[in-house]
């Protein structure tokens, strides 16, 4: 977990939070976040004195620099949590997806940012959803109920309507997800969001993704929907398979980048390094 | 024609059904199917290993039914014949024959038939013979049989001199009695060589009449003149008196029997040669004939079907894979 501790996520808006926090936000206050220089009128703070503006002026006023206040953005994390995500091939998939919601949780909590979970299957489990909280202790609580719970939705078509259980603020919203659903549902998902930050996190298992290029008969159920197709497994087919799989995920990332954001694929594993580079690029 | 020995156990047919919907293959979870490349090898696989299933179960239980067929009358058109040759052994056959020319110390009529009929046999390996020999009783000689050596060997005992007189209707109803149980597989001739008649009385005619009915033979009479002697193509002449003419009168017989008959009357060795050949030339033409087949036993290609199948069925088994891995 130690990798995943070290979780970060800069954003490049600004919020309109009033509480103060660590990313940039809109509201004059002391911070690092140079605003603009005004003159020094009335009750301005004179510890901010801008002495390369109050040289230039020609009347002799003194300016001082007005900063913005650093301000906290909503962290929501919004699970998928229908049986689909019960597969386990490398790795547990809902595990994979409690621990990753634990690593955000500690990275929200460590710079004060409020953290919330909604869960979603066919519909929003109540039970499972944590209204925005700081403290750890009410995180790692739903957190552990996340753990435990056991996925019985057919779908995720619940995730259409979280958007009403989200906070009122831009919020950054994780969208845990295996995509295990039509494309147009999932443009839907992230139009539905469109007020918030939205950062699509696909959590992928190369067991699922990939087929064996060794001759043999595997018959195949689908988790949710408990259809059946026997495959003949063999070189043919693995190629096949790659090539679903490629196509699959330039799809998912053409429709996420046209809701704002492209893709995360977390594949197998928690990689910190890949987690914090995305949110250098984006 | 398809038929079972034990229809009730066709209710096990509705067992066939079963694999059409139950696959009995271990299942492996997977994420979201839809995801899956579409695969037409697949789909045929799985449709050919149900229909695989249910094919092995009808066909075990087929030939648990006892599945046979039990064949129409099939035809079929032979070559060989059936020939009884019914060889007149009275005493007359040692004379010679009549014709123009003839002198004493000539080859007897009996001989010369003899001589005649082996080569006879001879040409025609395919056939089946059987020999009755008769004079005042008919004598069996042998039944019908494809044994070369035996046909010969029986025609040419039957040169020695003979005894008696001639009673055709013993010696035919005797070589009718030859084709009785036998399978109708080439057509049949009683080949009557005879040098003098007899009155048949009205109760062996019947009875004759009513085994060429039965038997479906034909006749070929081949008569041997005796010297001085009248054939049956003369008829009685009113003028000379009380004239019984057996030949003649048997001729009209046999003519009215319903079957295919002829007459040769041959006067000398040569002419008997020729009434041979024609009788041979005549046989050879090929007979159309239906013929009933044996019940033909389908249980074993049924099970043989079943084993195929399980066996296919087993080696897809042995394929399946126990874990999705990459």
């Amino acid at each position: 977990m130690s990798a995943a501790q070290s979780l970060a996520y800069p954003l490049r808006w600004r919020s309109r939070a009033v509480t103060p926090g660590a990313h940039r936000g809109t509201l004059s206050g002391p911070g690092h976040d140079f605003e603009r220089s005004v003159p020094l009128a009335g009750n301005r703070d004179a510890r901010r004195l801008d002495l390369r503006a109050s040289l230039r002026d020609p009347s002799e006023r003194v300016w001082v620099r007005l900063f913005r206040q650093q301000a906290t953005v909503p962290v929501v994390v919004l699970a998928d949590v229908s049986r689909s995500m019960d597969y386990r091939g490398v790795t547990h998939r809902r595990a994979l997806m409690a621990s990753l919601a634990e690593a955000l949780a500690e990275a929200a909590w460590r710079i004060g940012d409020p953290f919330s979970l909604i869960a979603c299957d066919e519909a929003p489990r109540r039970e499972l959803a944590l209204p925005p909280c700081r403290s750890s202790s009410g995180a790692r609580a739903a957190i552990a109920r996340l753990r435990i719970f056991e996925p019985q939705g057919r779908s995720n078509a619940g995730l259409l309507k979280a958007a009403a259980l989200l906070p009122q603020r831009r919020s950054l919203v994780f969208l845990l997800t295996d995509a295990h659903m039509p494309l147009d549902r999932l443009a839907k998902v992230l139009g539905s969001l469109c007020r918030h930050d939205v950062v699509p996190v696909l959590l992928g298992d190369s067991r699922e993704r990939h087929a064996s290029a060794r001759w043999g008969i595997a018959r195949l159920q689908d988790m949710e929907s408990g259809a059946e197709r026997l495959l003949l497994l063999r070189p043919a087919l693995a190629r096949a398979f790659d090539d679903a799989d490629d196509a699959r995920r330039h799809a998912l990332r053409r429709t996420c980048m046209k809701h704002g954001r492209p893709p995360l694929f977390v594949d197998d594993r928690i990689d910190a390094t890949l987690f914090n580079r995305y949110f250098f690029h984006t | 024609m398809w038929s079972i020995d034990h229809p009730e156990a066709l209710w096990a047919l509705a067992l066939a059904v079963l694999p059409l919907f139950w696959h009995g293959q271990r299942t492996l979870a997977h994420g979201w199917l839809p995801g899956v490349p579409p695969d037409a090898a697949s789909r045929t696989l799985a449709l050919v290993l149900r229909l695989t299933g249910a094919l092995t179960v009808a066909a075990a239980v087929c030939a648990l039914a006892g599945l046979h067929r039990q064949g129409s009358a099939v035809e079929r058109v032979g070559t060989g014949a059936h020939i009884v040759i019914t060889l007149d052994r009275s005493a007359s056959m040692s004379d010679g024959f009549a014709g123009r020319g003839a002198q004493q110390g000539d080859e007897p009529k009996g001989r010369a038939a003899a001589r005649l009929l082996e080569d006879f046999v001879a040409e025609r390996p395919r056939d089946l013979f059987g020999m009755v020999s008769f004079s005042t009783a008919p004598v069996h000689g042998l039944t019908l049989t494809g044994d070369q050596d035996a046909v010969r060997a029986a025609v040419r005992a039957s040169a020695a001199p003979g005894v008696g007189l001639t009673n055709i209707a013993a010696g035919l109803t005797m070589a009718l009695e030859q084709f009785r149980d036998k399978p109708l597989t080439g057509s049949r001739v009683v080949l009557l060589v005879s040098d003098g008649a007899a009155q048949i009385d009205a109760r062996a005619q019947n009875q004759i009449r009513r085994l060429f009915a039965e038997n479906r033979s034909a006749l070929y009479w081949i008569f041997l003149r005796t010297a001085g002697g009248r054939g049956p193509s003369d008829p009685p002449d009113p003028e000379k008196g009380f004239d019984p003419a057996p030949e003649y009168f048997l001729n009209e017989y046999f003519r009215d029997l319903g079957v295919s008959y002829r007459l040769y009357e041959a006067d000398t060795p040569d002419a008997l040669a020729r009434a041979i050949a024609d009788v041979s030339r005549l046989q050879n033409q090929p007979l159309r004939y239906f013929e009933t087949p044996p019940r033909e036993d389908l249980a074993g290609l049924c099970l043989a079907i079943a084993l195929a199948g399980s066996l296919l069925l087993l080696f897809a088994r042995s394929l399946e894979v126990s874990a999705w891995s990459r």
